[in-house]
Protein backbone atom coordinates (compact mmCIF):
# COMPACT_ATOMS: atom_id res chain seq x y z
CA UNK A 1 0.00 0.00 0.00
CA UNK A 2 1.62 3.40 -1.05
CA UNK A 3 0.12 6.42 1.30
CA UNK A 4 0.25 10.13 1.43
CA UNK A 5 0.06 11.51 4.94
CA UNK A 6 -0.60 15.66 5.50
CA UNK A 7 0.32 16.56 9.04
CA UNK A 8 2.09 19.70 9.91
CA UNK A 9 3.98 18.12 13.40
CA UNK A 10 6.82 17.06 13.19
CA UNK A 11 6.44 14.63 16.26
CA UNK A 12 3.40 13.01 15.22
CA UNK A 13 4.60 12.61 11.30
CA UNK A 14 7.89 10.85 12.78
CA UNK A 15 5.91 8.47 14.88
CA UNK A 16 3.25 7.87 12.07
CA UNK A 17 6.26 7.17 9.84
CA UNK A 18 8.05 4.30 11.79
CA UNK A 19 4.52 2.75 12.01
CA UNK A 20 4.01 2.62 8.06
CA UNK A 21 7.64 1.84 8.04
CA UNK A 22 7.28 -1.12 10.77
CA UNK A 23 3.94 -2.39 8.59
CA UNK A 24 6.07 -2.23 5.56
CA UNK A 25 3.78 0.77 3.21
CA UNK A 26 5.41 2.90 1.52
CA UNK A 27 4.92 6.76 2.53
CA UNK A 28 5.27 9.75 1.85
CA UNK A 29 4.52 12.63 4.37
CA UNK A 30 4.24 16.28 3.42
CA UNK A 31 3.45 19.27 5.90
CA UNK A 32 1.85 21.50 3.98
CA UNK A 33 -1.29 21.63 2.07
CA UNK A 34 0.13 22.93 -1.09
CA UNK A 35 2.92 20.84 -1.71
CA UNK A 36 0.79 17.96 -1.04
CA UNK A 37 -1.52 19.17 -3.67
CA UNK A 38 1.02 19.59 -5.92
CA UNK A 39 3.29 16.40 -5.58
CA UNK A 40 0.04 13.65 -5.33
CA UNK A 41 -1.54 16.06 -8.72
CA UNK A 42 1.74 14.40 -10.63
CA UNK A 43 1.89 10.69 -8.21
CA UNK A 44 -0.29 7.73 -7.45
CA UNK A 45 -1.07 6.60 -3.97
CA UNK A 46 -3.44 4.06 -2.29
CA UNK A 47 -4.78 6.02 0.75
CA UNK A 48 -4.32 8.96 1.77
CA UNK A 49 -4.62 10.71 5.30
CA UNK A 50 -5.23 14.17 6.23
CA UNK A 51 -4.76 16.51 9.29
CA UNK A 52 -7.62 18.99 9.67
CA UNK A 53 -5.84 21.96 10.70
CA UNK A 54 -2.32 22.53 8.59
CA UNK A 55 -0.99 26.13 7.90
CA UNK A 56 -1.73 26.93 4.74
CA UNK A 57 -5.08 25.06 3.44
CA UNK A 58 -7.39 22.98 5.52
CA UNK A 59 -7.91 19.56 5.64
CA UNK A 60 -11.55 19.97 4.15
CA UNK A 61 -9.64 22.10 1.76
CA UNK A 62 -7.63 19.18 0.59
CA UNK A 63 -10.34 16.88 0.96
CA UNK A 64 -12.36 18.59 -1.73
CA UNK A 65 -9.41 18.85 -4.07
CA UNK A 66 -8.93 15.29 -3.92
CA UNK A 67 -12.35 14.22 -4.90
CA UNK A 68 -12.93 17.11 -7.16
CA UNK A 69 -9.60 16.51 -8.71
CA UNK A 70 -7.69 13.92 -8.66
CA UNK A 71 -9.83 10.68 -7.41
CA UNK A 72 -13.59 9.79 -6.46
CA UNK A 73 -12.48 6.61 -5.51
CA UNK A 74 -9.44 6.44 -3.08
CA UNK A 75 -9.39 6.24 0.87
CA UNK A 76 -9.05 9.42 2.92
CA UNK A 77 -8.90 9.26 6.43
CA UNK A 78 -9.15 12.49 8.51
CA UNK A 79 -7.33 12.39 11.84
CA UNK A 80 -7.90 15.35 13.80
CA UNK A 81 -8.08 16.64 17.29
CA UNK A 82 -11.68 18.28 15.97
CA UNK A 83 -14.65 15.18 17.96
CA UNK A 84 -17.72 18.07 17.49
CA UNK A 85 -20.05 15.54 15.73
CA UNK A 86 -20.47 17.93 13.45
CA UNK A 87 -17.11 19.01 12.04
CA UNK A 88 -17.36 14.61 12.03
CA UNK A 89 -20.18 14.77 9.85
CA UNK A 90 -18.95 17.51 7.64
CA UNK A 91 -15.73 15.56 6.62
CA UNK A 92 -17.29 12.47 6.13
CA UNK A 93 -20.09 14.44 4.07
CA UNK A 94 -17.17 16.21 2.34
CA UNK A 95 -16.09 12.77 1.09
CA UNK A 96 -13.55 11.24 3.63
CA UNK A 97 -14.04 7.46 4.54
CA UNK A 98 -13.43 7.25 7.64
CA UNK A 99 -12.87 9.71 10.88
CA UNK A 100 -10.16 9.03 13.98
CA UNK A 101 -9.52 11.77 16.68
CA UNK A 102 -6.29 12.31 18.07
CA UNK A 103 -4.55 11.22 20.13
CA UNK A 104 -4.47 7.86 17.61
CA UNK A 105 -3.73 4.61 18.83
CA UNK A 106 -0.93 2.50 16.61
CA UNK A 107 -2.87 -0.93 16.63
CA UNK A 108 -6.56 1.18 15.77
CA UNK A 109 -5.10 3.41 13.21
CA UNK A 110 -3.25 0.42 11.37
CA UNK A 111 -6.37 -2.20 11.83
CA UNK A 112 -8.40 0.96 10.12
CA UNK A 113 -6.24 1.65 7.54
CA UNK A 114 -6.21 -2.23 6.18
CA UNK A 115 -10.22 -2.75 6.42
CA UNK A 116 -10.70 0.58 4.84
CA UNK A 117 -7.75 -0.45 1.81
CA UNK A 118 -9.41 -3.53 1.54
CA UNK A 119 -12.98 -2.37 0.67
CA UNK A 120 -12.11 0.57 -1.19
CA UNK A 121 -10.35 -1.86 -3.89
CA UNK A 122 -13.48 -3.30 -5.31
CA UNK A 123 -12.53 -2.05 -8.57
CA UNK A 124 -9.12 -4.18 -8.36
CA UNK A 125 -8.42 -7.83 -8.40
CA UNK A 126 -7.86 -8.71 -4.69
CA UNK A 127 -4.72 -10.42 -3.52
CA UNK A 128 -6.52 -13.68 -2.60
CA UNK A 129 -8.83 -14.77 -5.56
CA UNK A 130 -7.32 -16.12 -8.61
CA UNK A 131 -6.58 -13.25 -11.18
CA UNK A 132 -8.62 -14.73 -14.50
CA UNK A 133 -9.29 -11.51 -16.50
CA UNK A 134 -9.96 -12.70 -20.08
CA UNK A 135 -8.13 -13.61 -21.87
CA UNK A 136 -5.51 -13.61 -19.50
CA UNK A 137 -5.18 -16.03 -16.61
CA UNK A 138 -2.51 -15.46 -14.41
CA UNK A 139 -1.13 -18.38 -11.84
CA UNK A 140 0.71 -17.08 -8.64
CA UNK A 141 2.39 -20.90 -7.92
CA UNK A 142 4.57 -20.41 -10.80
CA UNK A 143 4.28 -16.78 -11.57
CA UNK A 144 3.40 -17.64 -15.10
CA UNK A 145 0.67 -15.82 -17.04
CA UNK A 146 -1.48 -17.44 -19.75
CA UNK A 147 -3.09 -15.83 -22.96
CA UNK A 148 -5.62 -17.23 -24.63
CA UNK A 149 -4.69 -20.74 -22.54
CA UNK A 150 -1.45 -20.23 -23.95
CA UNK A 151 2.37 -19.49 -21.48
CA UNK A 152 3.54 -16.11 -22.49
CA UNK A 153 7.04 -16.50 -21.01
CA UNK A 154 8.02 -13.74 -19.00
CA UNK A 155 11.01 -12.83 -16.46
CA UNK A 156 10.00 -12.26 -12.69
CA UNK A 157 9.85 -8.19 -12.96
CA UNK A 158 7.80 -8.60 -16.21
CA UNK A 159 5.18 -10.39 -13.97
CA UNK A 160 5.26 -8.44 -11.01
CA UNK A 161 4.71 -5.49 -13.06
CA UNK A 162 1.60 -7.43 -15.10
CA UNK A 163 0.51 -8.36 -12.28
CA UNK A 164 0.64 -4.78 -10.36
CA UNK A 165 -1.39 -3.27 -13.16
CA UNK A 166 -3.95 -5.51 -13.66
CA UNK A 167 -4.60 -5.03 -9.62
CA UNK A 168 -4.91 -1.55 -10.65
CA UNK A 169 -7.45 -1.56 -13.41
CA UNK A 170 -8.44 2.13 -14.21
CA UNK A 171 -6.38 4.40 -12.05
CA UNK A 172 -3.58 6.36 -13.14
CA UNK A 173 -0.46 5.10 -11.35
CA UNK A 174 3.00 6.99 -11.42
CA UNK A 175 5.89 5.87 -12.50
CA UNK A 176 7.31 6.10 -9.14
CA UNK A 177 4.45 4.15 -7.47
CA UNK A 178 4.89 1.34 -10.26
CA UNK A 179 8.84 1.76 -9.35
CA UNK A 180 8.55 1.42 -5.46
CA UNK A 181 5.80 -1.49 -5.77
CA UNK A 182 7.61 -3.50 -8.24
CA UNK A 183 11.20 -2.80 -7.67
CA UNK A 184 11.25 -1.67 -4.43
CA UNK A 185 11.43 2.31 -2.46
CA UNK A 186 15.68 2.09 -2.16
CA UNK A 187 15.79 0.92 -5.77
CA UNK A 188 18.94 2.91 -7.90
CA UNK A 189 16.99 2.29 -10.83
CA UNK A 190 15.22 4.93 -12.83
CA UNK A 191 11.67 5.51 -14.24
CA UNK A 192 12.78 4.68 -18.00
CA UNK A 193 13.66 1.01 -16.33
CA UNK A 194 9.18 1.14 -15.64
CA UNK A 195 8.79 2.51 -19.61
CA UNK A 196 11.13 -0.31 -20.81
CA UNK A 197 9.11 -3.09 -19.01
CA UNK A 198 5.85 -1.60 -19.58
CA UNK A 199 6.76 -1.92 -22.99
CA UNK A 200 8.04 -5.60 -23.38
CA UNK A 201 4.88 -6.77 -21.51
CA UNK A 202 2.82 -4.20 -23.83
CA UNK A 203 4.10 -6.48 -26.39
CA UNK A 204 4.34 -10.16 -25.06
CA UNK A 205 0.65 -9.82 -23.32
CA UNK A 206 -0.44 -8.58 -26.53
CA UNK A 207 -2.61 -6.16 -24.52
CA UNK A 208 -4.21 -4.02 -26.92
CA UNK A 209 -8.17 -3.42 -28.17
CA UNK A 210 -7.80 -6.58 -30.20
CA UNK A 211 -7.99 -8.49 -26.68
CA UNK A 212 -10.53 -5.87 -24.82
CA UNK A 213 -7.57 -3.99 -23.04
CA UNK A 214 -5.94 -0.77 -23.30
CA UNK A 215 -2.62 0.16 -21.75
CA UNK A 216 -2.51 3.99 -21.71
CA UNK A 217 1.11 6.24 -21.17
CA UNK A 218 0.02 9.23 -19.66
CA UNK A 219 2.17 12.34 -20.00
CA UNK A 220 4.34 12.86 -17.56
CA UNK A 221 2.67 11.01 -15.09
CA UNK A 222 2.57 7.11 -16.05
CA UNK A 223 -0.04 4.64 -16.96
CA UNK A 224 -3.67 3.21 -16.97
CA UNK A 225 -4.59 -0.08 -17.72
CA UNK A 226 -8.56 -0.51 -18.75
CA UNK A 227 -10.49 -3.51 -19.97
CA UNK A 228 -12.92 -2.35 -23.10
CA UNK A 229 -16.31 -3.37 -22.59
CA UNK B 1 14.82 -4.26 14.07
CA UNK B 2 11.34 -2.36 12.90
CA UNK B 3 10.15 -2.32 16.45
CA UNK B 4 13.44 -0.61 17.58
CA UNK B 5 12.84 2.37 15.07
CA UNK B 6 8.97 2.96 16.62
CA UNK B 7 11.43 2.72 20.39
CA UNK B 8 13.87 5.11 18.92
CA UNK B 9 11.00 7.70 17.87
CA UNK B 10 9.42 7.26 21.11
CA UNK B 11 13.24 7.80 22.98
CA UNK B 12 13.57 10.82 21.47
CA UNK B 13 10.10 12.49 21.76
CA UNK B 14 10.45 11.51 25.75
CA UNK B 15 13.99 13.63 25.54
CA UNK B 16 12.23 16.03 23.65
CA UNK B 17 10.02 17.05 26.57
CA UNK B 18 12.01 19.11 29.00
CA UNK B 19 12.59 21.37 25.68
CA UNK B 20 8.82 21.19 25.18
CA UNK B 21 8.51 22.92 28.58
CA UNK B 22 11.10 25.26 28.00
CA UNK B 23 9.27 26.09 24.87
CA UNK B 24 5.93 26.31 26.95
CA UNK B 25 7.32 28.57 29.52
CA UNK B 26 8.38 30.86 26.64
CA UNK B 27 5.37 31.10 24.99
CA UNK B 28 3.41 31.07 27.93
CA UNK B 29 5.24 34.57 28.82
CA UNK B 30 5.09 36.19 25.00
CA UNK B 31 0.74 34.97 25.20
CA UNK B 32 -0.14 38.62 25.46
CA UNK B 33 1.78 39.71 22.56
CA UNK B 34 1.56 35.94 20.37
CA UNK B 35 -1.87 34.08 21.60
CA UNK B 36 -1.53 32.06 18.37
CA UNK B 37 2.18 30.77 18.93
CA UNK B 38 0.91 29.14 22.46
CA UNK B 39 -1.92 28.15 21.36
CA UNK B 40 -0.77 26.20 18.11
CA UNK B 41 1.62 24.75 20.34
CA UNK B 42 -0.81 23.48 22.44
CA UNK B 43 -2.53 22.49 19.74
CA UNK B 44 0.22 19.93 18.58
CA UNK B 45 1.40 19.16 21.77
CA UNK B 46 -2.14 17.47 22.83
CA UNK B 47 -2.32 15.50 19.50
CA UNK B 48 1.21 14.32 19.82
CA UNK B 49 1.45 13.37 23.62
CA UNK B 50 -1.19 10.88 23.31
CA UNK B 51 0.32 9.19 20.35
CA UNK B 52 3.38 8.36 22.58
CA UNK B 53 1.27 7.34 25.46
CA UNK B 54 1.26 10.77 27.98
CA UNK B 55 -2.70 11.12 28.65
CA UNK B 56 -2.15 12.87 31.09
CA UNK B 57 0.02 15.66 28.72
CA UNK B 58 -2.75 15.51 26.09
CA UNK B 59 -5.41 16.26 28.44
CA UNK B 60 -4.13 19.30 29.72
CA UNK B 61 -3.06 20.40 27.32
CA UNK B 62 -6.49 20.51 25.19
CA UNK B 63 -8.12 21.66 28.66
CA UNK B 64 -5.57 24.62 29.01
CA UNK B 65 -5.96 25.40 25.37
CA UNK B 66 -9.43 26.18 25.72
CA UNK B 67 -9.42 27.84 28.90
CA UNK B 68 -7.26 30.32 27.05
CA UNK B 69 -10.39 31.62 24.70
CA UNK B 70 -12.71 32.01 27.20
CA UNK B 71 -10.42 33.45 30.49
CA UNK B 72 -7.76 35.98 30.49
CA UNK B 73 -4.24 34.04 30.94
CA UNK B 74 -3.63 35.11 34.77
CA UNK B 75 -6.40 32.61 35.99
CA UNK B 76 -4.69 29.81 34.61
CA UNK B 77 -1.38 29.69 36.00
CA UNK B 78 -1.96 26.64 38.15
CA UNK B 79 -3.29 24.74 35.16
CA UNK B 80 0.01 26.37 33.20
CA UNK B 81 2.24 25.29 35.98
CA UNK B 82 0.41 21.97 36.38
CA UNK B 83 1.02 20.60 32.42
CA UNK B 84 4.66 22.65 32.90
CA UNK B 85 5.59 19.74 35.51
CA UNK B 86 3.75 16.91 33.93
CA UNK B 87 6.11 17.63 31.09
CA UNK B 88 9.11 17.72 33.23
CA UNK B 89 8.52 14.44 35.44
CA UNK B 90 7.58 12.70 32.14
CA UNK B 91 11.29 13.43 30.59
CA UNK B 92 12.71 11.09 33.62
Amino acid sequence: MRIAYLEDDPDQANLMTAWMQEAGYQYQHFDLGGKFVNRISKDSFDCIILDWEIPDLTGLEVLSWIRNNYDVNIPVIFVTQRQEEEDIVEALEAGADDYLVKPVRQGEFMARLRALYRRSSDYALKDDVPLEVTPYKFNKTNETISLHGEPVKLTKKEYDLALFLFKNIGRVISRDHIMESVWGKYSDLNTRTVDTHVSRIRSKLNISEENGWRLTSIYMHGYRLDQLS
Amino acid sequence: MRSDLVEQVKLRYKQSLVEKADKLETLWTKYKHQPDELSSFLHQLAGSAGMYGYDDITEQSISLRKNLTVDPIEQHQDQFEKLYQLLIKSAK
